[in-house]
């Protein structure tokens, strides 16, 4: 007899052993989906991302004759398009995931949404200092009324718009130097492991483990 | 909106398969806290997907599968914060039974299934339940064929295994 077998034996002991010793315990519980927590997270940065690239949009119509204007709202206008995008497309494939499906091929979707997820947020990450800083400023200036080209001027723009390009390889790198250093708190430890692709690699090689089982 | 008459026959079909819940829960969890965490993930899981069970695969395949499913995606941490509320809107039989006490084999059994890979330790669970090939291959989405290559694969792996930790026990 194969050990396995002996592990099926000692199994079926125990199995005979929960027939006697179950029983109902009635109690009340409130039902959720696993994923429609993710889902109504998901919806709400859907529809914040659809009523943005409204405003940006009518933005654009409005100054359009402005180049000083019109490119910082292109910038930011393209960016939360692609986050729109993004979301709309995890948010469509997490609605797909039907749980009384066969489990590699679930697990495997759900896998593919986790490195969605994580390679969406690397990106939003390393992007989104070089949108929501400069171009950002220069709208939000230009809505109080003032000239950012004039105050803080030309020079603070292109310097600061040349440090966000910097940063974001400089980032990268950083967070893979010295990420396990960086990470004293629960949040510095996430924002490295995003930035250095830990959690996208983790996520990718458990998908491409899942999928070499579903293959053999 | 759920009718008496779906919730009963539920419950009647849980009732009857109550020990894949404990099984699972006991495999994929470690602590008592997170068994029942889980369970009741499991179960409330079940009665989402109830309504939609038509009774095309034995009801007992689908629930492995939906078990199976949610087990590993609670043992991959997908889900992160309890979510239970006592209501009476939404009446469901509470999840896990009364555990009995566990002998030191029974305690090894689960050991080693929960040292396997999520989906390795479901085709161990599986396979131990006294699940035909097939049958295996239908929860799981893979041919039988393949169940058959990675079960003699697991034997090998765990041949040396339970063989010292048994050893161990006595």
């Amino acid at each position: 007899m194969t050990k396995l077998e002996e592990m099926q034996q000692a199994w079926q002991q125990l199995d005979r052993k929960l027939e006697h010793a179950v029983r109902s315990n009635e109690q009340l519980l409130r039902v959720h989906s696993p994923l429609r927590r993710l889902a109504w997270r998901l919806s709400l940065e859907a529809a914040v991302g659809a009523a943005a690239v409204l405003w940006m949009g009518d933005f654009l119509a409005r100054h359009a004759a402005r180049p000083g204007l019109l490119w910082p709202a292109v910038v930011l206008d393209l960016w939360l398009i692609l986050f729109l995008a993004n979301t709309i497309g995890q948010l469509v494939a997490a609605r797909r995931i039907d749980f009384t499906g066969a489990v590699a091929d679930v697990q495997l979707q759900l896998a593919a949404l986790r490195v969605r997820k994580f390679s969406a947020l690397r990106w939003e990450l390393l992007t989104g200092q070089l949108v929501w800083w400069i171009p950002f400023t220069i709208l939000l200036l230009h809505a109080v009324g003032v000239n950012a080209y004039r105050v803080p001027g030309t020079t603070f723009l292109a310097v600061n718009l040349g440090l966000s390009v910097a940063i974001i390889p400089l980032s990268v790198w950083s967070a893979k130097r010295w990420g396990d250093r960086l990470s004293h708190t629960r949040f510095g430890r996430w924002l490295a492991d995003q930035l250095a692709g830990h959690s996208l690699t983790e996520a990718q090689q458990y998908a491409a483990a899942l999928s070499a089982f579903e293959h053999g | 909106m759920a009718t008496p008459a779906l919730q009963a026959q539920f419950e009647q079909q849980i009732e009857q398969h109550r020990k894949v819940l404990y099984k699972i829960s006991r495999s994929y969890a470690q602590t008592r806290e997170d068994q029942e965490d889980l369970a009741q993930e499991i179960l409330v899981q079940l009665w989402r997907s109830f309504a939609r069970f038509d009774g095309r695969s034995l009801f007992l395949t689908w629930m492995y599968r939906v078990a199976l499913n949610t087990a590993i995606s609670f043992a991959r941490r997908e889900f992160t914060q309890k979510r239970y509320v006592v209501t009476v809107e939404d009446r469901l039989l509470a999840a896990l039974p009364d555990r009995p006490p566990e002998t030191g084999e029974e305690t090894l059994l689960y050991d080693i299934l929960q040292q396997l890979d999520p989906l390795p330790r479901a085709l161990l669970l599986l396979y131990l339940d006294g699940n035909r090939y097939q049958e295996i291959a239908d929860v799981l989405g893979i041919s039988p064929t393949n169940v058959a290559t990675k079960l003699s694969r697991l034997k090998e792996t765990l041949r040396d295994t339970y063989a010292k930790r048994k050893v161990n026990l006595k």
